[in-house]
């Protein structure tokens, strides 16, 4: 099953104008710098940071920008097939920045053999990556093909992460994880120290004789 | 001995048993536990959409059945999870999707996107069906199973509800009409009772390449036959305003829209309906259309990018024009009228901001793709449309977009008449067997003799400016396309390749067809139009180099133009 929760939701935030029919690239952002982060329990939280030119802030924020709560409905419809919670907007009038929050508690897709998968639209290409964080850049075919970035960062026990079918339409971010122990294998690894300690002091409490100078001290303090 | 050596040693040998036994026995560990939250399951379906419903692609996935998001609550994997769905015996138990492994803690949705079989198209009224649910999981050793089951509305075929948002969430007009792509599943080019339907029309219009040639003039002419064809044949405007409905949390308007095929069959519809058949009709035709929709009214505008007619050029029609006292007339109203009709609507409602335009291969090719209907007599339904049409016609009034842009409409050329005019500087030829005769500029000269290739009876052309046209013909052949099947083999012994890229139907069996030849000079582009004769099939084509194809395509209309089958 793909759950896509990625550059789309450029889109979205969009949503309030780009009805069939109506014109959005006049709202359209400058660049859009997009920050997903996931958790081992395969949650995502996600930032999208906006800056706009003049024009195209004013206009979005007319029509986005300042109806947060619509937005959010709006999106919850649009991307009904993910779960979005704790949803955030902050403006920065200054700036001309927009930037958006949200977490989802299901994020990436698992897959038949137990590893988990980010999908990644083929307008993305890889830039760069550190083993954790990968970072791609593209233009989003449905937002003008404006410019966005990509930062992912994966789980710090993904292991074997690999970049499958890159600037196809599949294109996706592979890895597992690699679960810690549970409670009990600590349990057993102190228990087994503790036993073996234990069991050595036993029997050299048992073998090992009491010195026996302090009779003789006390002899001589009489 | 020393005692607290011993003791200590007691103590700590004690403790790390304690230890070891309880972390064999995993105590406070938390087992694998499979949890979900309410299960999200749509309450009703639209059939006539029901391949957008099997779309995970589709608007980002939303038209998913059923969604459930499972967690595993435990720290131990869940193993083998599968679920499996069924919906009555329109859908059975589907294959279950496995996932070997859920790790502690994990959090995952399962979205089914159902596939349901073209049957549901034959439902004519809102049926009830149950959705059945079924996941089966595996905590440590013990197998868990869970099923469950919803109740689901399958509406009826014709039925089109036109918001999908939660009412609480419908503020404006755009809103409440945030579902009308899939009114575009209702565009039906390849049913072949619009096949029947078109045919009729192209008869009216003595052959047409709007789809392949012909260019803005070609398409305003077809539009207003095709109008003319409707106001002859007794198509009526039947008005109905659709009846508000409430389901879960959605209010929404569902009115009864009847596919292109019933509008044809009966010979009426609402606005909508008619629309969507001009939509059939022209894309069937390979004109582009789209629906308009704006308050209360929907109407279509038809344009053709591929001959330098984009939408915003293309040509709107008020579809309910057909039937005077819908638009407040007494008398019949002209396509011309209807043109300037659908252009004022258009014009106030792009200044009132409330339109929403609806390209309908853009939005099929998202996948609000067309039902599979079931076999209709095309026979009888021939005989009942040759009924319809009365004999007198009114010439048709041809529109041509200004090409300064905009939607100025005016009348620039009557309808060709049924013996062609020959231009002046052309002159004309006749096939020795009396199958075909055209025209061509008399300055033409020959470019191969009658023989070649063994298919070739009249090859002239330009030289300075390499236009030709040529007259072929494929003893043997039984069909316009088996004759194209040929004419590439023939093409490609002498090292060239030739290639069709459209084809359109005509008149009485003829076929058009367009498409390039690559030739070691270059590559050459041409249209042809075919019709089997007695002992095999005639050709009669017009092309030129590709680099100057915009240049010579007047001229190569003209020619074609002077085609007549006898």
């Amino acid at each position: 099953m793909s759950h896509r929760f990625t550059v789309f939701l450029l889109l979205a935030l969009l949503a309030l104008a780009a009805w069939p029919g109506k014109a959005c690239a006049q709202f359209l952002p400058k660049t859009t710098n997009l920050v997903q982060d996931i958790a081992p329990d395969g949650s995502i939280s996600l930032s999208m940071e906006m800056t706009f030119d003049a024009a195209p802030w004013r206009v979005w924020k007319s029509q986005v920008g300042d109806e947060p709560s619509r937005l959010r409905a709006m999106m919850k419809h649009q991307f009904s097939a993910i779960v979005i919670d704790d949803f955030k907007l902050e403006k920065d009038d200054l700036n001309r920045t927009a930037k958006v929050s949200m977490r989802s508690p299901a994020g990436p897709e698992l897959r038949k053999d137990g590893r988990f998968r980010i999908p990644i639209e083929k307008e993305f290409r890889l830039v760069n990556n550190t083993g954790r964080e990968w970072f791609f850049s593209g233009n989003n075919p449905y937002a003008n093909n404006s410019l966005q970035t990509v930062r992912i960062l994966l789980p710090a026990n993904a292991t074997g992460v690999t970049l499958a079918s890159p600037g196809g339409t599949d294109q996706g971010l592979i890895y597992a994880l690699n679960v810690p122990a549970g409670s009990s294998r600590s349990f057993v690894i102190l228990g087994s120290v503790l036993a073996v300690l234990g069991a050595a002091a036993v029997a050299a409490g048992f073998f090992v004789k009491k010195p026996a100078t302090s009779g003789a001290s006390a002899a001589a303090a009489t | 001995m020393n005692k607290t050596l011993f003791v200590g040693g007691g103590i700590g040998l004690v403790i790390g048993l304690g230890l070891l036994i309880a972390g064999l026995f995993k105590v406070g560990e938390r087992p694998a536990k499979l949890t979900w939250r309410d299960p999200e399951v749509k309450s009703a379906l639209l059939t006539f959409g029901y391949k957008v419903y099997a779309l995970p692609k589709v608007q980002f996935g939303r038209h998913y059945l059923s969604k459930i998001v499972f967690k595993n609550e435990g720290e131990h994997p869940i193993r083998n999870f599968s679920i499996s769905y069924k919906i009555d015996d329109y859908v059975p138990w589907t294959e279950p999707e496995v996932i070997n492994q859920i790790p502690g803690g994990f959090t995952f949705t399962e979205l089914y996107y159902p596939k349901l079989p073209a049957s549901v198209s034959k439902i004519r009224n809102a049926t009830q069906a149950s959705l059945q649910v079924r996941f089966r999981w595996l905590e440590g050793n013990r197998q868990r199973e869970e099923t469950f089951s919803r109740d689901i509305t399958l509406r009826g075929v014709n039925e089109l509800a036109y918001c999908d948002l939660p009412q609480s969430e419908v503020q404006s007009w755009f809103d409440a009409f945030n579902a009308s792509a899939f009114s575009m599943a209702m565009v039906t080019p390849n049913d072949p009772v619009v096949h029947r339907y078109t045919s009729e029309i192209t008869k009216l219009a003595g052959g047409t390449t709007a789809g392949i040639a012909g260019g803005a003039q070609e398409v305003a002419r077809l539009c207003a036959i095709t109008y003319n064809y409707m106001v002859r044949s007794g198509l009526r405007y039947t008005g109905d305003a659709g009846v508000p409905t409430s389901y879960d949390n959605i209010s929404t308007m569902v009115q009864n829209v009847r596919l292109p095929r019933d509008v044809i069959m009966n010979n009426q519809g609402l606005c909508i309906e008619l629309t969507l058949l001009w939509c059939s009709v022209l894309e069937h035709l390979g004109v582009r259309t789209a629906m308009i929709l704006v308050p209360g009214h929907a109407f279509v505008v038809a344009y053709s990018p591929e001959q330098n007619m984009p939408m915003s050029q293309g040509i709107p029609i008020e579809t309910t024009a057909i039937t005077p006292r819908a638009v407040g007339r007494n008398a019949d109203v002209s396509f011309e009228d209807a043109v300037k009709m659908a252009s004022e609507t258009l014009q106030r409602y792009q200044q009132d901001g409330r339109i929403m335009v609806l390209p309908v291969q853009e939005i099929q090719a998202m996948g609000f793709t067309p039902p599979e209907l079931p076999d209709v007599d095309i026979d009888k339904l021939g005989e009942t449309l040759a009924k319809r049409v009365a004999p007198a016609a009114s010439p048709a009034v041809v529109m041509m977009p200004q090409s300064g842009g905009g939607r100025a409409m005016t009348p620039i050329a009557p309808a060709p008449p049924v013996a062609p005019v020959i231009p002046a500087g052309f002159t004309t030829w006749r096939h020795p067997q009396g199958y075909v005769s055209m025209a061509f500029p008399a300055d033409f000269v020959q470019v191969a003799p009658a023989g070649a290739l063994g298919v070739i009876v009249l090859s002239v052309g330009n030289p300075g400016t390499s236009a030709e046209c040529s007259v072929m013909q494929v003893p043997g052949a039984q069909t316009p396309q088996q004759a194209i099947n040929h004419l590439t083999g023939v093409f490609s012994q002498v090292g060239s390749r030739l290639q069709v890229t459209g084809s359109s139907m005509g008149e009485n069996g003829a076929v058009y067809f367009n498409g390039s030849t690559t030739l070691p000079n270059g590559v050459a582009r041409w249209v042809c139009v075919a019709k089997a004769v007695p002992g095999g099939v005639v050709l009669v084509s017009a092309g030129s180099s590709a680099n100057v194809w915009a240049s010579q395509t007047a001229l190569l209309q003209t020619i074609m133009a002077t085609v007549r089958f006898n």
